[in-house]
């Protein structure tokens, strides 16, 4: 036991210490593994008013320092875990990439048919669950029929952009098939619309197929959807952490990848970004158990709310007290700022424009507090990966959603890049926009973002030196050393950037000399 | 005959305020169906909705009779911004 605590003495960090040797970690250290998890069932009605009406999680402070983003290394950049990977910003994806998504190209099998083993005939989006010849599990989803290929697109093209974004997201493919493709599998059961259960027959799927869209053809079209890899054991909330997940630690609304998952679905207008629309699995991770999580359904994206265009009110809450209460006493002659925008009628795409869209205004349906505690150091990390897909990335997975009229993808493409650029010049300017700081030949470097970007750029930064304690945390200036060469100073350094044009914006990059070797070891950011 | 005008706004998702004025009369022989003489009264309410459909509205009507409050599982234009009642159940 002495022994025991001996060694725990000798790895744990002297009280104060800054950085480990090992910082900056890129990827979190091996799951503990969880065992078998209960499936937890969630209601959506329960998320919805608990989320309105009740305080949940805990939110930023009203007063003092706020509590900055958890679950990210020194250098602020979330670490590879089960909630995300660093993609396409970190490491760029090519184009096929991009399109392929998450996927290993396996859309359902056409070899044979395709068996419906379940199939949800009542709600807003009648569908089925199928399996094709291969054994592979596939949700299939359909458009409106007043809006054919505008819910298909979406799902298909948002999961490969939140794909590229880093998030876990299922593999989502556009077929077309007619119905002699779909076999019914015996003892399948199917609800009335009193929640009644019956055994399903072949007239089921032809009172299904009925509501959606035909394609000229005589085909349908439709989203299937891979089941995820693991055992489902429900959606993740926003908030707190899930208790018998020994490696869910930090706490849901400080992590920084769904702080920042608010800029993202503020792009892709992903207003229904609710707990529902989530799922944790079990997978097998590093050989152990452990849960992941996925972002499910894209349906309700970039204008579609899946059985119907989006709500023009997309972007902003159902419902705040000041701002019903303006409406109610104004008799509505102060309209909130989502009413002034207007729409290209273009039913594959629903309801979804740019020039209105404000970063900073856009909110989901109702309050999440993930998204609400986000700072700008969060929203400058998700604007920065939202900035780094280029136009001509846009167009290639805008294709991946197969509109049949070009204007609509046009349109569509036209509101990307223009929301991009919006997100962009908004939070490139609340923090400096200085990314990937790196040591070459002696000096220290970066990219100035919002001047890659043609935002602007950053007027002469300023770097001041000081010898960095690591034990003690604290700095102490060295006022002969100044621009980007690394003074010859002990084995931590930080350098202050500042500039006058931006005078309550700062950067430290913290640097270390090791065995000869310099490099940046950790990042704060102050606005 | 029952003439009615109403303006309504959206005061939150599911719920529309709404200010009215409404007129009409009733009348034995249809040599008296014109303008003249009608009963008339004005109110406001609101209008709970699920999915675009009124489904429950409370109105407050004020005439020289008084006020009565009303409340109704239906909407007045049958969902139409502009209309006829033409179907509408009898008050």
């Amino acid at each position: 036991m002495k022994r025991i605590a001996f060694f725990l003495l000798l790895a744990s960090p002297v009280p104060g210490q800054r950085f480990l040797a090992d910082d900056p970690l890129e990827r979190e250290p091996r799951p503990r593994s969880v065992g078998q998890l209960l499936n937890r069932k969630f209601s959506d009605y329960y998320d919805l008013f608990s989320n309105q009406f009740a305080e949940r999680g805990k939110k930023q402070p009203k007063s003092g320092p706020p509590v900055r983003a958890l679950a990210v290394n020194t250098l602020g950049e979330p670490l590879d875990s089960s909630w995300y990977q660093r993609r396409h910003y970190y490491r760029r994806m090519s184009i096929e990439e991009l399109t392929r998504g998450p996927g290993q190209r396996t859309p359902p099998s056409t070899a044979g048919k395709w068996t419906v083993v379940a199939a949800k005939s009542e709600g807003v989006t009648p569908g089925f669950t199928i399996i094709d010849s291969e054994k592979r599990r596939y949700f299939v989803k359909f458009d409106p029929l007043t809006n054919p290929e505008m819910a298909t697109a979406a799902d298909s093209i948002s999961a490969r952009f939140f794909y590229a974004l880093g998030y876990y997201v299922p593999d989502n493919y556009i077929v077309y098939f007619k119905p002699d493709q779909l076999e019914l599998r015996e003892a399948v059961e199917i609800a009335d619309s009193t929640g009644k259960t019956r055994p399903m027959t072949r007239d089921d799927i032809s009172v299904i197929l009925k509501k959606v869209p035909l394609t000229k053809d005589g085909s349908y079209r439709a989203t299937a959807s891979l089941a995820v890899e693991g055992k489902p054991i429900g959606p993740p909330r926003y908030y707190g952490t899930r208790k018998d997940d020994p490696n869910d630690v930090v706490p849901h609304e400080h992590r920084r990848d769904l702080r920042g998952l608010q800029v993202f679905c503020a792009w892709l207008d992903h207003d229904d970004s609710r707990s529902i629309n989530n799922l944790d699995t079990i997978v097998d991770i590093d050989g152990v158990p452990a849960v992941r999580h996925y972002l499910l359904d894209f349906g309700s994206t970039l204008g579609s709310a899946s059985f119907r265009p989006n709500s023009p009110r997309s972007g902003d809450y159902y419902f705040t007290w000041k701002g019903s209460a303006k409406e109610l006493f104004t008799l509505g002659l102060m309209p909130p700022y989502w009413a002034f925008a207007h729409y290209p009628d273009y039913p594959s795409i629903g309801r979804f424009e740019w020039k209105v869209f404000n970063p900073e205004k856009w909110v989901p349906e109702y309050p999440n507090v993930a998204f609400s505690n986000r700072l700008p150091d969060d929203e400058f990390w998700a604007a920065k990966q939202v900035m780094a897909f280029r136009d001509d990335e846009i167009k290639a997975i805008v294709g991946v959603g197969q509109y049949s009229d070009p204007k609509a993808a046009g349109w569509l493409e036209e509101c990307l890049r223009e929301r991009r650029n919006k997100i962009g010049k908004v939070y490139f300017a609340k923090v400096l926009p200085l990314d990937r700081f790196r040591i070459e030949a002696g000096g220290l470097k970066w990219d100035d973002l919002a001047k890659e970007h043609g935002l602007g750029g950053v007027e002469d930064v300023k770097v001041n030196w000081s010898r960095f304690d690591n034990k003690a945390n604290a700095k102490t200036a060295l006022p002969a050393a100044a621009g980007n060469a690394v003074p010859n100073e002990g084995e931590y350094l930080a350098a202050d950037l500042t500039s006058a044009a931006r005078p309550k914006q700062t950067v430290t990059v913290y640097v270390r000399r090791n065995a000869g070797a310099v490099s940046v070891v950790g990042l704060d950011r102050t606005w | 005959m029952v003439l009615n005008a109403e303006y309504r706004w959206e005061v939150f998702s599911g719920l529309d305020g709404a200010v009215f004025a409404d007129a009409g009369k009733v009348f034995p022989r249809r040599g008296m169906l014109n303008f003249r003489d009608l009963e008339s009264s004005v109110g406001f309410g609101l209008r709970f909705n699920a999915r675009n459909v009124t489904a429950v509205r409370v109105d407050v009507g004020f005439s020289h009779e008084g006020f009565q409050v009303w409340f109704k599982f239906n909407d007045v234009f049958l969902n139409r911004r502009f209309g006829t009642s033409i179907g509408q159940p009898v008050y």
